[in-house]
């Protein structure tokens, strides 16, 4: 063991034990062996797959009541908990159709099980190469919206709630990306991602105390067993932005690690509208590259990772000192593109630089499971106004502790830990819009799940001791909260019925406390609040569903009581002549409430077809005042057709056709002063070709029909009386596996 | 820390890891490294801008031009300001001499329709 090798083993406190394998095989219906099954390991976040024979070897030391999920195109998923007593045979039923888009099968899930909690997941392996982003992916969700100005600022709103109320993690990290703000974007890409699990309100003890929203998990797509290095290579270009991205990715392992490689470069230019003008400034750049290596042993699995982001964005529709409200969009365009010119970055402009580091380990021990996660996020933001001073120069670093237990107490599974998180806000210049602050947050959590047969609970309660502290405003005060969930299903046959309750409480943010200055990315004036209170949210979610062969069928009704609700509201004053001065308020009670419905059909003649329909209606009131809440999303309808060609021979390999059309309602439920909205419908569509082996290649057009819409939530809604989303684009991808 | 110096501590200790990384997976280090000129950092410091004076005339702003700076000039104008040293007319406005800080100076581009810039 050289030196290196043995600084690994001492940071993942590990020492070379081979695993002894057990065998396992894969049968269809007519026990026959099937290859290419996928057979994902969550315990280790690790992949692997049947041989031609149907044979798969796992390590024996995977602990007792570790869920091994089986999954291949045309058969259906299969979740077992593995048993060293069992004999690992596997029969995969040959699905009639598919309906897993909608969250009626059951899968492994870091946020909970979803039978009991309302999870819902969406794949994001091959987002790069599809016509959507990150975020526009996860935007196809019921009750999942956006805000944003083209592709280069974009951010999830769930039931209408954005910013703080709405919690990222990455890979068990939490992304704290000064997301108070709305031109703040997500702060990552797609790059090397699995999956986002969704969890609507505070249902999530473990990861979301705070987050009234709630919690957005992405996972990085597991590790797989190869000796020899497999990976991908991918490239895409969209005319809407002149964007040319690349992607590529590589993983491999040897002995007991594990290890993996991705890295991005992508570059656009002003967005072209509908009326084929250019949006000066939409323009972003974004590097990327991560790297996670695992090591994995009969008692210890450790897995370290680190990621870099670096994103260089435009922020559009800026004029010198003037009300935006009322300038005229041509002053806000260019007329054309130049290639030479419009990649530049200009002014004003973010620049973010987020850096993760996390580090995971796993111990298991007489079937109760301790992990230990330690990560440190640094985000540095900087925007500039002018060329050569920023306006706004602050590091955000996040430090969190967990050490959490999972374990079996005859039926009950229990789920308790310990959380630490450090937050510190420093300005790296005097101009600043918040001060420097730091936060200690003492948490402590506990769930417990039940489920036997047609019925199940999920109960949990999280405490939490945050205190803010801020030198310059002499602000020291601790904020304890006690979140709390409980939900019971039934299931009779193919109906399954959920009722949810969960409260969450989050305190003031330091933006929220303590912002004094102008916001040059909003174009505001933004004076905080030093005795703003914890807000309390009360959420009921209800959620019946309804499966057969050919449909799928959910309906599900919420409301959520928001009391001391935090907001930014405008005044009738402005700042230098030129920003508006906005303060921030607390509104007593605010409800919230929605029906979402989800709908999947299969036409029994045609099973290669595949119809899915999202409603999405919600409503915000503000009750003390019997106002409309503002920015609440306009009501949707998401629609979704696909056809799988894959079993056809159709030239250059057409393996499926997939339209998306979207139709949003107009938004007349709006707050004072808040301008309304007009409805629009969006049509996008996608062929997906294999022309060659392991290689994809997509083809696609985005708003197909040129619409000019302007979206409700759109950051740009209020400048030059709405400043319209892209216009048709085409895209083009390519990815080749090897 | 500065954003230069995150970025250039980051990359040494990024540059460090894939050392100890390459010998035990050499092609993922060889993979990686390509994407150590991600480090690479955007210098202003030569560029040259058409700076303007923003000043507030009877309710509405009126630009006035004060022309091109670059390097050092367009920081400390920036960040100084600039002194007028005679009326300066745009339109139907008259821009008086005077010192007008940074916060009235504007060296951004513009959405140019035309699209001459």
């Amino acid at each position: 063991m050289n030196k290196y090798q043995f600084f690994f083993s001492i940071l993942f406190f590990n020492s070379y034990i081979l695993f002894s394998q057990v065998q396992g095989v894969v049968l269809n219906n007519e026990q026959s062996p099937l290859d290419g099954v996928n057979i994902y390991i969550s315990e280790y976040d690790l992949l692997i797959k049947t041989g031609v024979d149907g044979v798969f070897l796992i390590s024996e030391s995977i602990p007792n009541n570790s869920y091994l999920e089986f999954y291949k195109k045309g058969y259906q998923t299969t979740i077992i908990q593995y048993n060293y007593e069992n004999e690992l045979k596997i029969v995969l039923k040959k699905l009639h159709v598919e309906l897993d888009e909608i969250g009626i099968r059951e899968s492994i899930s870091v946020l909970g099980s979803n039978k009991l909690l309302n999870i819902e997941q969406k794949s994001l392996s091959d987002n790069f190469i599809s016509y959507t982003s990150l975020v526009e992916n996860i935007n196809q969700l019921t009750g999942v919206s956006s805000i944003g100005s083209g592709l280069g600022i974009q951010k999830i709103v769930i039931r209408g709630l954005s910013g703080l109320r709405v919690v990222t993690y990455l890979n068990g990290m939490r992304i704290s990306n000064q997301e108070w703000a709305n031109d703040h974007s997500i702060g990552f890409t797609d790059l090397g991602i699995s999956k986002v699990e969704l969890i609507k309100g505070a249902s999530s003890l473990q990861f979301g105390g705070d987050a009234v929203g709630g919690i957005l998990y992405f996972s990085d797509e597991p590790f797989v067993e190869s000796t020899i290095p497999s990976g991908f290579i991918a490239t895409k270009f969209d005319n809407s932005h002149m964007l040319f991205g690349n992607q590529f990715g590589v993983k491999m392992s040897r002995n007991n690690f594990y290890f993996k490689a991705d890295g991005e470069y992508s570059q656009a230019s002003d967005y072209r509208l509908p009326d084929n003008t250019y949006l000066f400034n939409s323009r972003f750049l974004n590097k990327a590259y991560k790297f996670s290596v695992a090591y994995f042993n009969d008692k210890i699995q450790s897995i370290f990772r680190y990621q870099h982001n670096s994103d260089h964005v435009g922020i559009p529709a800026h004029a010198c000192n003037v009300d935006l409200t009322s300038v005229p969009l041509e002053s806000l365009t260019s007329s054309s593109f130049d290639l030479n010119e419009d990649y530049k970055m200009t002014r004003p402009t973010q620049y973010i630089n987020n850096h993760l580091f996390t580090l995971k380990s796993n111990y298991f021990s007489n079937q109760i499971k301790y992990s230990f996660f330690v990560g440190y996020f640094i985000n540095n933001l900087q925007e500039f106004e002018k060329w050569t001073i920023p306006a706004f120069d602050m590091d955000l670093s996040t430090t969190t502790l967990r050490f959490n237990l999972d374990f079996l107490i005859k039926k009950i599974k229990i789920n308790t830990g310990l959380q630490y998180q450090n937050q510190d806000n420093f300005n790296n210049i005097s101009s600043r819009l918040i001060p420097d602050a730091s936060s200690n947050d003492f948490g402590y959590y506990l769930t417990m799940d039940f489920n036997k047969n047609n019925f199940g609970f999920n109960s949990g309660v999280r405490f939490d001791y945050k205190n803010i502290h801020c030198k310059d405003f002499e602000y020291n005060t601790f904020f304890p909260s006690v979140n709390s969930s409980l939900g019971f299903f039934y299931k009779q046959n193919d109906h399954i019925s959920r009722i949810t309750y969960s409260s969450s409480y989050r305190a003031p943010h330091l933006s929220e406390l303590f912002s004094d200055g102008v916001h040059h990315g909003t174009m505001r004036y933004e004076i905080g609040n030093i005795s703003l209170d914890t807000e309390k949210s009360h959420q009921f979610d209800f959620k019946y569903q309804y499966s057969n062969d050919h449909i799928g069928f959910v309906v599900n009704p919420f409301v959520q009581f928001v009391n001391d609700f935090i907001s930014i509201n405008p005044v009738d004053s402005f700042y230098i002549n030129t920003y508006r001065i906005y303060n921030y308020i607390q509104y007593d009670n605010v409800q919230l409430s929605g029906l979402e419905i989800n709908f999947h059909y299969h036409p029994h003649l045609l099973h290669n077809l595949h119809f899915e329909q999202y409603y999405s209606f919600i409503n915000a009131v503000n009750i003390d005042d019997d106002v409309f809440l503002a920015f609440t999303p306009s009501n949707k309808i998401k629609t979704k057709l696909y056809l799988d060609l894959e079993n056809y021979s159709i030239p250059l390999s057409l393996n499926n056709i997939s339209i998306y059309h979207l139709y949003s309602f107009s938004q007349d439920n709006v707050a004072l002063y808040e301008p309304f909205s007009s409805a629009y419908n969006i049509v996008n569509v996608e062929l997906m070709f294999n022309p060659f082996n392991k290689t994809s290649l997509l083809i696609g057009v985005n708003n197909l029909f040129n619409e000019e819409y302007v979206p409700h939530l759109s950051r740009i809604r209020d400048v030059a009386g709405g400043v319209p989303q892209p216009g048709r684009s085409f895209n083009i991808s390519l990815k080749y596996e090897f | 820390m500065s954003f230069n110096e995150s970025e250039t501590t980051n990359c040494q200790c990024l540059i460090l890891i894939i050392k100890i990384m390459k010998k035990i997976f050499l092609i993922p280090f060889v993979i990686a490294s390509l994407f150590i000129m991600s480090c690479e950092e955007e210098d202003h410091h030569d560029e040259c801008h058409e700076c303007h004076i923003a000043y507030m005339a009877t309710g509405s702003k009126t630009q006035g031009e004060i022309g091109e700076f670059c390097g050092d000039d367009l920081a400390d104008v920036e960040a100084n300001g600039y002194t007028l040293l005679e009326d300066l007319v745009v339109g139907d406005v008259t821009i008086p001499a005077g010192f007008y800080p940074g916060v009235d100076i504007h060296c951004e581009d513009h959405a140019d329709h035309d699209h001459d810039h």
